[in-house]
């Protein structure tokens, strides 16, 4: 009797194993899936904040360029280089 | 009993037929999943793959120029360019106005290309578009319009740093500048992965990575921005104000050698070369050479000193104002009559220089000039970068010692003058140029001695002093020093009367000297051609906004006496 039952639990136990794995194998592939369409939503993202960049770079440097800023501050701000005079050189103590 | 006989001979036939199927079954399994045959199983997997993995590229950026305070001068930015199969377009849901419409194109001349294209199996429809532009034309969904994605070079700088930076073309190679001369450096090569899409075109599975993306190294210029648009701004005005046919201006920073702008007149925008033309696209402080003239005096005069013959008490008797070497006459414009070595700079004494090569020996003058790094290639690494000649003789002749002298029978490129006039920044020591941020020392090598340097330095001032032959290079609220020069320009016979380069090459302020600034105007017109009418005031204007940027402290007093002057 003992004989025989060891074989059929031991039968039983693959079986159980075999379907665990199998189950295991179908949720890992989920969570790969998963993760490839969050990789895929990631890089999409990052590409697009490149160009986000790109255009901001675009932006920036064409309201930050000098002509610019120099021509908003001497005809908008009312400034100006400082003259000789108006300049006072400081010496600091080391 | 028969019955028996008959149903046993039946079960045996069953039996087999029932085992037959099962290994009919198995061996066509085996036959398509398992043996190596023709239209097997690597045949069945290769068409499945075929179906749904596709190699993707993966767009790797070219590396960033920027200037030494991290400002950007050349960026790569994403665009999509749109290609058509146009074997796989369905012409009547085709709608050309539309798409016309989103990209600003001639709806006529688009759909003749349709037409003209419409056996092939490939067109671009639009290269390097906005993302966003793209999107649009992508939304439309016509079957065989595909999106590639590519990256376009950006210059930010525009015309102001055109030619330090340079250009790529289309297809990203550096065609001009920086980004010529380093363009392995900055060049990205782009991977590629193996991917499994599902239908709609969704990535669902990666499989391997087969190439890794390799972006661009980033590259730091010696370039300061704030300085290079001052520059710029001054030459470009000259140009106007002169009405000259080119010119270039460098500042050097004068301890460490780096080029802190470098600006050319006429220049271009970078990011629209639709009319370039190849005037416009020449970095002349590095690749024009013209004869330094004058500017090569204080080395004459340097050269003298170290030669033991002269001291700062000689004196020298330039009457009547000209002299007669060989069959050639060289003149004064005035009789300056007797002069120290310091009057002949002030007063850039042809006569004087002349006197004073006659006692020297010719290898004398050369070896200084060529310490100073006249008639050697620099080493910038910039394309098209011309050396300059200085002429070397087993035995001279001696007009050609006469003339090299005063700077003419060789000739140096902006940049080269520049380098060489960190000597007189350096205690004597000249420094090397280079367009790229320095980290740690500048080689240097020795022209001057300190003392005769710190000689050489205050006749250098004097040039711009009230008798000096510049005093238009005067600052507002620093010392200078510097020295004028005008060449003729050479024809087709010989040297052309009427066209000049007038230039300017000095330093500031002179008790640190802090920058060198290097003007050259080519073929200035009316009427005013001297480097001290035409160079010399763009020098000072340049100079002082440099000096007031960099915050270095004035050492001048008021500003009112100057202006008496």
């Amino acid at each position: 009797m003992t004989v025989k039952s060891k074989p059929k639990a031991s039968v039983v136990l693959l079986a159980i194993v075999n379907i665990a794995s199998a189950i295991g194998l179908v949720y890992t592939t989920h969570l790969v899936r998963q993760s490839t369409a969050e990789l895929q939503a990631l890089r999409e993202q990052s590409y697009q904040l490149d160009a986000e960049y790109g255009r901001l770079l675009l932006e920036a440097s064409t309201l930050g360029s000098h002509a610019r800023v120099e021509a908003v501050a001497v005809d908008q701000l009312g400034m100006q280089i400082p003259k000789q005079e108006q300049v006072e050189v400081i010496e600091v103590q080391p | 009993m028969s019955e028996y006989q008959t149903a046993s001979w039946r079960f045996g036939v069953v039996t087999a037929v029932m085992a037959a199927l099962p290994l009919a079954l198995v061996a066509r399994m085996a036959y398509l999943q398992i043996l190596p045959v023709e239209q097997g199983y690597e045949f069945l997997q290769k068409e499945a793959d075929a179906r749904s993995v596709r190699t993707v590229e993966e767009p790797a950026s070219r590396g960033l120029i920027t200037d030494r305070n991290g400002q950007p001068l050349a960026v790569s930015t994403p665009v999509t360019t749109l290609w058509v199969n146009p074997r796989h377009v369905d012409y009547d849901a085709l709608d050309v106005r539309e798409i016309a419409k989103i990209l600003d194109v001639d709806f006529g001349e688009l759909k003749a290309r349709f037409n003209r294209y419409r056996n092939r199996q490939f067109m671009y429809l639009a290269r390097h578009l906005s993302p966003s532009q793209a999107q649009q034309v992508l939304e439309l969904d016509v079957r065989g319009i595909y999106s590639q994605r590519e990256y376009k070079r950006f210059y930010p700088a525009g015309e102001v740093a055109a030619h330090v930076v340079g250009f790529t073309n289309i297809d990203g190679q550096g065609q001009e500048g920086i980004e010529l001369a380093l363009n392995e450096q900055l060049v990205a090569e782009s991977g590629s992965r193996r991917v499994v899409k599902d239908l709609k075109g969704n990535v669902i599975r990666e499989i391997r990575q087969e190439k890794a993306p390799q972006p661009g190294t980033d590259i730091r210029l010696s370039i300061d921005m704030r300085l290079q648009f001052q520059a710029y701004r001054y030459l470009k005005e000259a140009m106007v104000r002169y009405q000259a046919k080119a010119g270039s201006i460098i500042l050097m920073d004068a301890k460490s050698g780096e080029v802190l702008a470098m600006a050319n007149q006429p220049s271009y925008n970078p990011n629209n070369r639709s009319t370039v033309t190849g005037e416009q696209l020449r970095n002349r402080a590095i690749t024009d050479v013209f004869e330094p003239g004058s500017t090569m005096k204080p080395f004459t005069v340097g050269a003298a000193l170290a030669s033991g013959k002269f001291d700062m008490t000689s004196i020298v008797d330039t009457s009547p104002g000209r002299i007669r070497v060989r069959n050639k006459t060289i003149v004064d414009p005035v009789n300056y009559g007797e002069m120290d070595l310091a009057k002949i700079i002030t007063k850039s004494s042809q006569v004087g220089t002349t006197k004073l090569a006659l006692e020297l020996e010719a290898d004398e003058i050369r070896d200084v000039m060529a310490s100073a790094g006249l008639g050697q290639a620099v080493g910038s690494g910039f394309p098209g970068e011309s050396v300059g000649v200085l002429p070397y003789r087993d035995k001279w002749p001696l007009l050609e010692k006469i003339t090299m002298s005063y700077g003419y029978g060789m000739s140096s490129t902006a940049l080269q003058l520049a380098q060489a006039y960190t000597a007189f920044a350096n205690d004597g020591e000249r420094v090397e140029a280079t367009l790229f941020k320095r980290n740690g020392e500048s080689p240097k090598t020795r022209v001057f001695s300190k003392e005769i340097n710190d000689e050489l330095t205050a006749m250098l001032q004097t040039v711009v002093e009230p008798g000096g032959t510049a005093k238009r290079a005067q600052l507002q609220s620093f010392t200078a020093g510097g020295k004028t020069g005008t060449a003729h320009k050479v024809g087709k016979h010989g040297y052309d009367d009427h066209r000049y380069t007038a230039f300017f090459a000095g330093l500031a302020p002179m008790n640190d000297p802090k920058l060198i600034a290097v003007v050259v105007i080519d073929e200035p017109s009316q009427d005013r051609y001297y480097g001290g009418e035409v160079a010399a005031p763009v020098f000072s204007q340049v100079m002082q906004r440099a000096l007031e940027m960099t915050q270095t402290a004035p050492d001048k007093a008021a500003a009112n006496e100057v202006a008496t002057l």
